[in-house]
This record gives structure tokens, C-alpha cells and sequence, in this order.
């Protein structure tokens, strides 16, 4: 069989072939994926694209879940002797005793340069609109800098027999505005993506969405320290949900014993909160059809009205929790190996307006935009940045803060959500989990979280 | 069309192809060899090898660059051809586009090529000091190590040939204690070949897991007054986050704090200096040149508080009319050249201070030992605010666990408030540079509960 990737010198199926003919007994699992992929990349300052790359590449990689862990080969040549090479990995008491063997038959990349050039027109046209939006905004925006990332994957993937293709585009965009008055200096930040092309995003929009941002932070005064209510706008902001809940909630961090192994069918949150992971969400940035390993892609309740449903699996973790695999095995690229990863994180929607939960709220804090977030799987520790924030004083948005982190206990902070809202957006984020940063999407409505430390400086 | 693979001649054929089409080009290829391995408690938990080649072409056309990179296999006129079309949407360079000439400055110099295989009895030792058993004080200990084996290969079309092997070695220990509360660590190691990072973490994993115990007990709330000691771990996230305002660009496109600061002007306390320097002894990846072909050096930055001078690349260096510092390094997918450290390291220029000996002063110190989301501060205005967990310390000894507070500050205005370092030098790699820092005590930083 012929691979449809124009590059590849075999297919995923060829490869899971020789699998199951190298395969011992002890095999629980095996899966191979075959990948081409394109990707225009750089940096937009000054009204010019001033750094970017294009790249193309193939690869292949392939895989087995044993009672050692998972093993793993990958390479940027897709050939059926990977099989064997894992085999050897797997024989092998210490690894690898095989040189990376010489490149086989030699194949084009198939670098189109037409295809390179209509894209970054199309780019450079967009970012110039952004620009020209932002700086339109307010004469103190001095600057608007965006990071660009437009890529084309497409996979070829087999598990056990199983084969499946998918096609996966994604754009995603850091914009930056930034203003200055007098000795201040402010940023705005947007991060708007999508899996289905750039032109379904408004340049002009997004430029003025980072400028205003930016503006709204000059007069910014220091944000506060101390414990107080935090509303939470949705979109970007169900990054504290997908930091404080989720991440433990994947298997490899409920096999090391996360604060939430072992409490299925528990209540571990408020009764407003309902949880899903969903990989089907239309033109959301974590949404895919088939998994890096074979799965196909669907929605996995995590919390139903603050009981926890479910975990997040891989091939190997769903092997060694006894589970069923919930099709999130993910890989930055295939030469990297798979992790469960959470795809498109869905708090879904309460019955209040985002205006009646900030008229409840006295005194606390109202984050617009989030910038990323990280937490301690085994503590539960977890912090969110907020790069726009306001102060929330008798039911009514009040000042602007500067940058904050705010920080809490994923499991205090799921009984403490006591609002959600219905204005729910869709958000595009990047996260990184051991070196592998991939695209993943955020969706949801504004919240309330009744109390978190809200890290600042006044 | 011409299809071959990348092997040793590849970078010539693509410079050929160049010449064909009357342009410079510059070719630079990486071919990686990546093992992985986990180990948690002593048993192996995942082990796995990536190798690929990345060759990427730089064309000038009409006074102006441009990049494009394949992993695999190529064709070199496709991609001399990407390279054009990549470089006929950028605007026209004010600068002059002269490539590296093959001058000595720029030949390489050998290094001795690093053993980064995890050979059995660096696997052994490795599944050693990860296992707890018998070891109380540390209930959990995951061990995942990386061990990166990178040939370098650039010429160009005015006749540069170079080229080098090299690599590291990198251990992430993650310690899990479970007592009153949960004490985590996480630690970096990096070296220049696996047995060496394993031998550093047989080192430091017992000093680590006593401090995990530590802050597996009872919390306290934190009140009264105390010192701040910032851990090297946190100290090296910092210095990352002043690291891009210390380049070139960021002055040139106002993203940089330092664009307001004048050369020699103060910006630091005068016992700091940075310093870049990939051929540090503690710099785990040497590297003979960057990836532009520049033979790289030692950059003083910032000499006793003063700012001496900024990172380059070839490109600002000649737009500025500065000396290039070696600095243009490309990403993980062979992106082109940007502004970066190659290894960043703090040097303070005072005796170590350890928290043991500064208990002698019978202060109350809290030690900040593992930070939380520092990755998102912000490095052009300097702010960050990040989440963290410690130990305080009292009467000569830990007192109790603190976690969950957060510290907030100014990276920029920090720079002023160095009071001394602690003699443990760490290693942190962000965004694709390493950065050195013993641990740092500090004023002016809000530690918030």
C-alpha cells in the first residue's frame, strides 16, 4: 500500500504490519503513526515580518505498551525496519545499543514555494490590518509585535489493526500591543486561534483587542495581595479550570497519585460545575479526529455537577489504570512520544449573565485576560497568570491592576467556583507538559471563584 | 528535479543550487540523536530514541533573507526555492548582507565529542538513586532524563565550511513527600553526558528529598519580619526573564527595559555581573560557534551593576555596527537565527552566604524553594508574579513548611536589590538558553498569603 503522504516511504499501515509480526506476547498495546507536516512560523514588528521560517518534514514513529513502560522509536524517515529497531529497544537490557542507522531510499520534502508565498501574503496581510487596528485604537500604542504559527499536519495513524487519517490546521497568533505614556509602559495580549484556517479570525478585532488591553493598563495600579472572590472572564480564563482541575486528571499524574486518583464518583467540586473534555469542538485549537495513537477522538465528562466521572488516558495509562482509552494521546510531533493530554477543556454553561455575577461581587477581582497558568499535579498548587485585570468595588468594574499571578488549590478552588455564567467563548492556549507544548483549546463562560490569593504588590 | 538525501554533502549541494540561481545562501543542518529515559522509584517506566536531520537554507535575494527548513529528506532546489519565496515577503535589509567569510576567527575548533549514551551502568546507577526504598524521607522520586547528541554542520556560498558534535545531558528529578502536607520538588540537573548528570543527582538527591520531607510538614502562616533567600531554581527562572532585554532586537524594536539605560550607566547592584559564555566550564552544550558560523565568546553583559553591552546576531551586529557576540541561535525546528544567551550566568561578587551560616545572625529566613508559573511573568515590562512553596527557617533551624504564597516583584528593579548569593550554583534552560545563578538573597520582593 502506498502512503497518501506524497513523502512518506511507507505507510502507517505498513509499519503497524511489521508490528504485529515482531511482536512478542508481552506486547499490550502497539501503535504507529506516519505524519508530513508544513508550518510557517516568525515574528511581525514594526509593521513587517521580520523573522520567519518555513518548514517541512516527515516522520514516523512507532510504539508498544509493555509491563516495563512504554517504548518508543521514532525517526524523519518512515520505514518498516522502525518495528524491528523497537523490537531491539525492547530485547535490549539497556538502550539503545543501535546506531541511528544511514537515511534509506531519499525522498523530496516537497518544499512548494508557491504554497509558502500565498500563505505568508495572506499572513503578512492579516498582521497588517491587526496593526493597523491596534495602533488606529490610541496614539499611545507604540507598538505591536504578533508571533505567528500557521501549520498543516497531516497523519497517517494505526493501532492495532485500526487505521485512520486525519488533517489538522491550526493558526495561532500572540499579539502584543504595547503603549507608552509618559515613563509607563503597558502590554495588551491576545491570543486568538483556530483549527479551521486564519481567515475565520478578524484582524481587525484582535488588533484592537490587544490595544485595548494596553491602553487599559497604563493607568494600571498595583494589584492587591490577599484572599478575595475572583471573577474570571470565559474563553482564555477556563485556563484555571484546565490548570487547577484537569491536568490531574490525567492518567500518567493519576498513576504517580494526584490529589484526585481514587476519588471517582466523588463530589470534588461545587454543583455547578460540569466538566468535559471534548476534541470535537469546531474550530477550537485541541480539536482533532483521531488521536496521536489511534483513538478516536470524542467527549470525556470529567466532573457532572461536581462528581468526578472520568480520567484522561492514553494507550499506556488506560492499559495500567485498567481504563478505557479516552483518545487523548497526544505528541508535539511524531518524533516525540505520546502523553495523555487534555484536548478542548469545556466548563459548561450556568444560568446567570456575567453582568449579575460582578453586580453580586462586592469587593474582589475581575480577570479579563489570562495568560497561562501551571500547577504541582501531586499538590494541587496551581497559579494563573492574569495579564488584564480590573478591581471589582460594589457590584461594578473599578480601576485597572498591573499583572498578577493568582494562585490557589485546584481542589479548594472547584468547591469554591460558586457562579458560572452562559456567556460562553471559545479560547485558544498553548501547553507544555515535558518539553512538548501543543495546541489546546479553552472553553467556557465567566466564573466566579469565591476566594484565591490573589498575588500582588500593594 | 534532483532528489538527495542529507547526508554529509547535502549542505554543498544546496549551495550549489543556489549558485545556479545567482544567490548567496548560507546552509546550516542539524542532525539529533535523543534518548529519553524515566525511572520512577528505580524501575523504568518509559525509554524511547528520536533521531532526525534539520537543514535549513538562508538565501539573499534583492537585499533581502529568507529561511526555510526541512526535516528528512530534501530536494535543494525546492527548498532554495522556499527560501526565496520566504524572503521576497520580508521588507528589503537596511543593512549590508555579507555572509560569514571562511576566515579563522570563524574555522572550528575542536571539542572532544561527549558520551551520551545511557550506557548499563549509567542506567544502573540511575535506577539506584531513584529508588526510596529504604529511603524514608522521600516517598516519591521520578527521574526522567534526556540525553541529546547534536552534529552541526554550515558553509555558505563565499566558501565557510564548519562544523561540530556536541550535546548534553539533562535529569529532571521530581520528589514527592507525603506527610502533615505534600512536599514537592522538582530539580533540574544538566551536564555534559548522562553518567556525569547521573552522578550530580547522587549527589544533590539526598539534600533535596531532606528539603521535600521538610516541606511535607505542617504549613505555618508566615508573619513578622524575615530575609528572603530566592533558591538557585528560582533564581535562574528570574535571570531568564532579563535575559531577551539584553538583546539587541529588543532594544532596536522598544521591547527591552534596558533601551532607556545608556552604556555604563547603572543597572544593577555593583556586586552583579552577567555574563554570556557558551564555552563556560558550567555551560553544559559547547558550542565552537552559533548558528549563524560566528565563533562564540565570552560576553560580559553587565560588569559590577553596569551595562556594559547587548547580545547580537549577525544581522543587528551589522545594522548597529557592534561586534557580534554569537548570539543568533535557531529553535527546536531550526527556525531562523534570533537573539539568545547561549548560557547566561550571574556572577556575585561576594563569599557565599548559605542559609546555615546566615541562621548564625539569628535572622528568620524564608527560603524559596520551588516556584509555580514563573514561565508566565512578563519580560518586557519585568513584571512577575509567580507561585511558590518553602521553608522557613528559625532559630537555626526549619521551622516549617510555607506553601501556596506567591512573590511578586519586578525582575528590572531586583537587578538594584541583590544582597548576596548562597554558593549553589544551578542550571536552567528557557527558551532555548541555559542561565546560571546561585541562590540569591533578596530585598523588595512582595511575598504574598
Amino acid at each position: 500500500m502506498t502512503s497518501y503522504l506524497s513523502s512518506s516511504t511507507c505507510s502507517s499501515e505498513e509499519l503497524d504490519a511489521a508490528l504485529q509480526r515482531v511482536r512478542p506476547a508481552a506486547w499490550a498495546g502497539t501503535s504507529a503513526l506516519v505524519e508530513r507536516g508544513d508550518r510557517v512560523s516568525g515574528r511581525f514588528v514594526d509593521q513587517r515580518i521580520i523573522d520567519v521560517t518555513t518548514r517541512t518534514g516527515v516522520g514516523a514513529a512507532v510504539r508498544c505498551v509493555t509491563d516495563r513502560g512504554l517504548l518508543y522509536r521514532s525517526a524523519d524517515e518512515p520505514r518498516v525496519g522502525l518495528a524491528e529497531e523497537l523490537l531491539d529497544l525492547y530485547r535490549a537490557d539497556t538502550r539503545p545499543a543501535r546506531q541511528v542507522p544511514p537515511a534509506g531510499r531519499p525522498r523530496p520534502a516537497d518544499v512548494a514555494s508557491d504554497i509558502t508565498s500565498r500563505t505568508l501574503k495572506l499572513i503578512l496581510g492579516w498582521l497588517r490590518e491587526a496593526d493597523r487596528a491596534a495602533r488606529g485604537l490610541d496614539r499611545r500604542v507604540t507598538q505591536f509585535v504578533a508571533d505567528f504559527d500557521v501549520s498543516h499536519r497531516q497523519l497517517e495513524v494505526s493501532c492495532d489493526g485500526t487505521h485512520y487519517r486525519d488533517d489538522r490546521l491550526l493558526s495561532y497568533l500572540t499579539l502584543r500591543a504595547i503603549a507608552r505614556d509618559g515613563t509607563g509602559i503597558a502590554t495588551g495580549t491576545y491570543t486568538p486561534g483556530s483549527s479551521t484556517g486564519l481567515g475565520v479570525l478578524s484582524p481587525e478585532a484582535c488588533g484592537v483587542e490587544a490595544a485595548r488591553r494596553a491602553v487599559g493598563g497604563l493607568g494600571a495600579r498595583p494589584a492587591p495581595v490577599g484572599r478575595l472572590p475572583v471573577v474570571v472572564a470565559g474563553g482564555r480564563g477556563i485556563v484555571l479550570i484546565h490548570e487547577a482541575c484537569c491536568h490531574p486528571l490525567e492518567g500518567d499524574e493519576v498513576l504517580r497519585g494526584s490529589v484526585y486518583a481514587g476519588a471517582v464518583g466523588m463530589m470534588i467540586a461545587s454543583s455547578v460545575v460540569s466538566i468535559v473534555d471534548d476534541a470535537t469542538v469546531p474550530g477550537a485549537t485541541g480539536t482533532y479526529r483521531v488521536d496521536d495513537e489511534g483513538t478516536l477522538a470524542g467527549a470525556t465528562t470529567l466532573v457532572d455537577r461536581g462528581v468526578l466521572r472520568g480520567f484522561l488516558t492514553d494507550q499506556e495509562t488506560a492499559h495500567h489504570l485498567g481504563a478505557d482509552r479516552t483518545g487523548n494521546g497526544r505528541c508535539r510531533s511524531v518524533l516525540d512520544p505520546p502523553l495523555p493530554r487534555m484536548t478542548n477543556t469545556c466548563l459548561l454553561p450556568g444560568h446567570q449573565t456575567r453582568d449579575e455575577i460582578i453586580l453580586n461581587t462586592g469587593l474582589g477581582v475581575y480577570a479579563e485576560h489570562v495568560g497561562g497558568g501551571e500547577v504541582i499535579e501531586s499538590t494541587g498548587q496551581f497559579v494563573f497568570r492574569v495579564t488584564n485585570g480590573y478591581m471589582i468595588r460594589d457590584g461594578e468594574i473599578a480601576e485597572a491592576i498591573q499583572e498578577t499571578t493568582i494562585a490557589g488549590t485546584g481542589t479548594e478552588v472547584l468547591r469554591n467556583i460558586d457562579a458560572v455564567a452562559d456567556d460562553v467563548a471559545i479560547g485558544a492556549a498553548r501547553c507544555g507538559k515535558f518539553g512538548q507544548f501543543i495546541p489546546v483549546g479553552v472553553v467556557g463562560p465567566t466564573l466566579r471563584v469565591s476566594e484565591l490569593l490573589v498575588g500582588g504588590t500593594s | 528535479m534532483t532528489t538527495i538525501d542529507i547526508g554529509l554533502d547535502m549542505e554543498e549541494r544546496l549551495c550549489l543550487s543556489a549558485s545556479l540561481a545567482g544567490l548567496e545562501c548560507q546552509v546550516w543542518s542539524l542532525r539529533r540523536t535523543a534518548t529519553e529515559v524515566v525511572c520512577r522509584n528505580g524501575r523504568m517506566e518509559r525509554q524511547g530514541t528520536s533521531s532526525y536531520r534539520l537543514v535549513s537554507a538562508g538565501v539573499a535575494v534583492d537585499g533581502r533573507e529568507g529561511f526555510a527548513t526541512a526535516c528528512g529528506t530534501v530536494d535543494p532546489d525546492t527548498l532554495v526555492a522556499a527560501a526565496t519565496a520566504t524572503a521576497l515577503v520580508l521588507p528589503p535589509s537596511t543593512h549590508q548582507l555579507a555572509l560569514p567569510s571562511p576566515s579563522p576567527s570563524i574555522r572550528t575548533p575542536t571539542i572532544p565529542a561527549p558520551d551520551l549514551s545511557w550506557s548499563k551502568p549509567v542506567m544502573d546507577r540511575l535506577r539506584t538513586v531513584g529508588n526510596v526504598v529504604g529511603k524514608p524521607s522521600a516517598e516519591d522520586i521520578e527521574l526522567r532524563g534526556m540525553a541529546e547528541r547534536r552534529s552541526v554542520r554550515m558553509c555558505n556560498t563565499a566558501g565557510l565550511q564548519a562544523g561540530y558534535i556536541s550535546g548534553w545531558a539533562h535529569l529532571n528529578a521530581r520528589i514527592t513527600c507525603r506527610g502533615d502536607s505534600v512536599g514537592h520538588l522538582s530539580h533540574d540537573f544538566y551536564a555534559r553526558t548522562p553518567g556525569q548528570v547521573v552522578d550530580a543527582a547522587a549527589e544533590e538527591l539526598p539534600r533535596l528529598s531532606e528539603l521535600a520531607r521538610v516541606m511535607s510538614g505542617r504549613p505555618a502562616p508566615l508573619a513578622g519580619e524575615y530575609d528572603v533567600l530566592l533558591d538557585g531554581r528560582v533564581a535562574t527562572r528570574l535571570l531568564s526573564l532579563a535575559g531577551p532585554a539584553l538583546g539587541r532586537d529588543a532594544v532596536a524594536q522598544g521591547r527591552s527595559r534596558f533601551a532607556e539605560a545608556a552604556a555604563n550607566v547603572p543597572v544593577a547592584v555593583p556586586l552583579l555581573s552577567l555574563v554570556d559564555d557558551s564555552r563556560d566550564e558550567r555551560c553544559p552544550y559547547p558550542a565552537p560557534i552559533d548558528d549563524e558560523g560566528t565563533a562564540t565568546r565570552r560576553t560580559v553583559l553587565i560588569a559590577d551593576g553596569l551595562l556594559r553591552s547587548y547580545l547580537t546576531d549577525r544581522r543587528h551586529a551589522s545594522r548597529h555596527r557592534l561586534t557580534r557576540t554569537a548570539s543568533g541561535w535557531r529553535g527546536p525546528d531550526g527556525e531562523m537565527p534570533s537573539i539568545r544567551p547561549g548560557c547566561l550566568i550571574a556572577e556575585v561578587a561576594q563569599p557565599a552566604h548559605t542559609v546555615e551560616g546566615h541562621l548564625l545572625r539569628n535572622r528568620r529566613v524564608l527560603r524559596v524553594v520551588q516556584p509555580n508559573g514563573m514561565h508566565i511573568s512578563n519580560d518586557v515590562t519585568g513584571e512577575f508574579s509567580f507561585g511558590a512553596s518553602g521553608v522557613l527557617y528559625e532559630l537555626g533551624v526549619p521551622a516549617s513548611s510555607m506553601t501556596g504564597f506567591t512573590v511578586a516583584g519586578n525582575i528590572f528593579t531586583l537587578l538594584h536589590d541583590i544582597t548576596g548569593q548562597d554558593g549553589r550554583f544551578t542550571l536552567a534552560r528557557r527558551a532555548g538558553a541555559f542561565y546560571g545563578s546561585p541562590g540569591l538573597w533578596v530585598t523588595g520582593v512582595s511575598i504574598g498569603t
